[in-house]
C-alpha cells in the first residue's frame, strides 16, 4: 500500500513535527511506501487564486505543476495521513487550502455533466488518519465541536468507498498540561498504530 | 480596507427615531473573484447596513493579498502577538468593530484558507483572548463584539453540507462566539445548491440577505 501524509506545522521542533516523524517510521517498518509533503517546508500557498476559481469548473482546473504533483500523490495513496496542530478548532490555514487547491474536480471527484452533482472520486482509497494536537480538552473539543476532526473524516472520507474506507484519529488533548511521559506515551501509540495500519 | 463608511443620514434618522443607535459593523469578506456571486452578496450586505445606518467597515482579504499561514517568526512569539505590528489594521478593525459579518464561500465543509488563516494570525492572545496564569480557562477579550452574523454560500445541498458535519458553522457560531460579549447573538445566513442555481434563485438569496441584515 502507499500512504501519502501531509503535514502542516511551522515549527520543524515542534512536537506535530515529531508526531508526522514517528507515523512516517511507523508506516515504513509495515513495510509501506510513504510520501511526505511538509506544507511548511515547501513554501505552500493555501490560497486559492482568482485564476484557479474560473478554472475549477472546466476540465482543466490544475494550473501549476505543484498542484499537479499533489494531485498524482492523491491519485496513487490508498493511505491519507493528516498531521497538524489543531488552531481554533480546525485545521491551519496552511492545509485547509491544500484541500481546496489539491483535491478539485478531476481528483477527489467528478461533477456529474447533467446534474450538477458531486460523484465520489477517491475509488482507490482505503484508509484515512488524522493525526492532531490540542490545546484544549478532549470535552471542550466535544461541546465547541472538532472542525477539522470533520474535515478529514467527513468531508475528505465522504469522496472515497463508504464500506472499504477504514478511518483513524489519534488525538493528544490538553498538550499545554501534559507531561513529558504522556508526550511519549502519545508518540510511541501513534508509531505502534502505523505500524499496524492496513 | 476601506475606512469607516459615512453613515446614510436617513437610517440613522429612523435609528434614532426608533430609540437605538448606529452600530459599528465589520465586514469580513473573503472570495477570489470580483464580479462573482460572492462578490455580490457582499456588497449587498454592505448596502443593506449602511442603509439602515450603521457605520461600515469591509476588511477584503483577497483584495488586500492577506497572507493566511502563520508563520515560524508569529509561531515563536504567539504568547506576544498583541504587541506585533505587522498586522494592527487588522486588530484595530477587530476592536473597533461591535458587530462581525463574515461573508464567504463554503469550500470542502468551512471558511476558504485565507480565512481561516485571519483566524489563525489575528485572533491571537491578548488580542481575543487571554490565559489566565492560574491555568484557569481561557477568557475572551472581544467583550466589544455583541453580533456575530454569517452569509455563505455553499455549492452542495444542505443535506451534503450535514453529512459533512457542517465544520464551518461550528467554527464560528460555537468558537468564535465564545471569545466575544457574553450575550453576543448569532445569526446564519446561508444559500445551499449554488451548483443547481438558477439566476432567479440567487437573486432571491440576495434579497434575503438584505432584508436580514437592515434588521440589525
Amino acid at each position: 500500500m502507499r500512504y501519502l501524509v501531509v503535514f502542516a506545522h511551522p515549527d520543524s521542533e515542534s512536537f506535530s513535527a515529531a508526531l508526522c516523524r514517528n507515523a512516517v517510521d511507523g508506516l515504513r517498518e509495515a513495510g509501506y511506501h510513504v510520501d511526505l509533503i511538509d506544507l511548511y517546508a515547501e513554501g505552500f500557498d493555501p490560497r486559492m487564486s482568482t485564476a484557479e476559481r474560473q478554472a475549477y469548473e472546466s476540465p482543466t482546473p490544475i494550473l501549476s505543476a505543484q498542484i499537479e504533483r499533489y494531485a498524482d500523490l492523491v491519485r496513487r495513496a490508498q493511505g491519507l495521513v493528516f498531521v497538524y496542530p489543531t488552531w481554533w478548532w480546525g485545521l491551519p490555514a496552511i492545509m485547509k487550502g491544500w484541500l481546496e487547491r489539491v483535491l478539485v474536480p478531476g481528483v477527489s471527484f467528478v461533477l456529474d455533466p447533467k446534474t450538477n452533482k458531486v460523484k465520489p472520486g477517491l475509488g482507490q482509497l482505503r484508509h484515512v488518519v488524522g493525526i492532531s494536537t490540542y490545546g484544549s480538552s478532549r470535552m471542550s473539543m466535544w461541546l465547541f465541536n472538532d472542525a477539522g476532526r470533520r474535515n478529514v473524516l467527513r468531508c475528505v472520507r465522504v469522496l472515497a468507498p463508504p464500506l472499504r474506507c477504514r478511518s483513524t484519529w489519534l488525538g493528544m488533548y490538553s498538550l499545554d498540561k501534559s507531561t513529558p511521559a504522556q508526550r511519549d506515551a502519545f508518540l510511541n501509540g501513534v508509531r505502534s498504530s502505523m505500524r499496524r495500519a492496513r | 480596507m476601506s475606512g469607516g463608511r459615512p453613515v446614510s443620514a436617513l437610517g440613522a434618522q429612523r435609528l434614532r427615531r426608533a430609540g437605538r443607535v448606529p452600530r459599528r459593523m465589520l465586514i469580513v469578506f473573503a472570495h477570489p473573484v470580483p464580479g462573482s456571486f460572492g462578490a455580490a452578496v457582499a456588497e449587498r450586505a454592505a448596502a443593506a447596513l449602511e442603509a439602515a445606518g450603521h457605520e461600515v467597515r469591509v476588511l477584503d482579504l483577497y483584495a488586500d493579498d492577506f497572507e493566511a499561514r502563520l508563520s515560524l517568526e508569529e509561531w515563536r512569539t504567539r504568547d506576544a502577538s498583541s504587541s506585533w505590528t505587522h498586522l494592527t489594521p487588522h486588530v484595530d478593525a477587530l476592536r473597533w468593530a461591535d458587530g462581525l459579518v463574515f461573508v464567504y464561500p463554503t469550500w470542502f465543509g468551512s471558511q476558504p484558507a485565507i480565512l481561516k488563516g485571519w483566524f489563525d494570525r489575528v485572533w491571537g492572545e491578548g488580542i481575543a483572548y487571554d490565559v489566565p496564569s492560574d491555568g484557569s480557562r481561557v477568557r475572551g477579550r472581544l467583550t466589544n463584539i455583541s453580533s456575530i452574523d454569517v452569509v455563505t454560500t455553499h455549492g452542495g445541498t444542505k443535506a451534503m453540507n450535514c453529512l459533512q458535519g457542517e465544520p464551518g458553522k461550528r467554527v464560528i457560531l460555537r468558537g468564535l462566539r465564545s471569545m466575544c460579549g457574553f450575550r453576543c447573538r448569532t445569526s446564519w445566513i446561508a444559500f445551499y445548491g449554488n451548483d443547481q442555481a438558477t439566476d432567479s434563485d440567487r437573486r432571491t438569496f440576495l434579497d434575503r440577505v438584505s432584508v436580514a441584515l437592515s434588521k440589525k
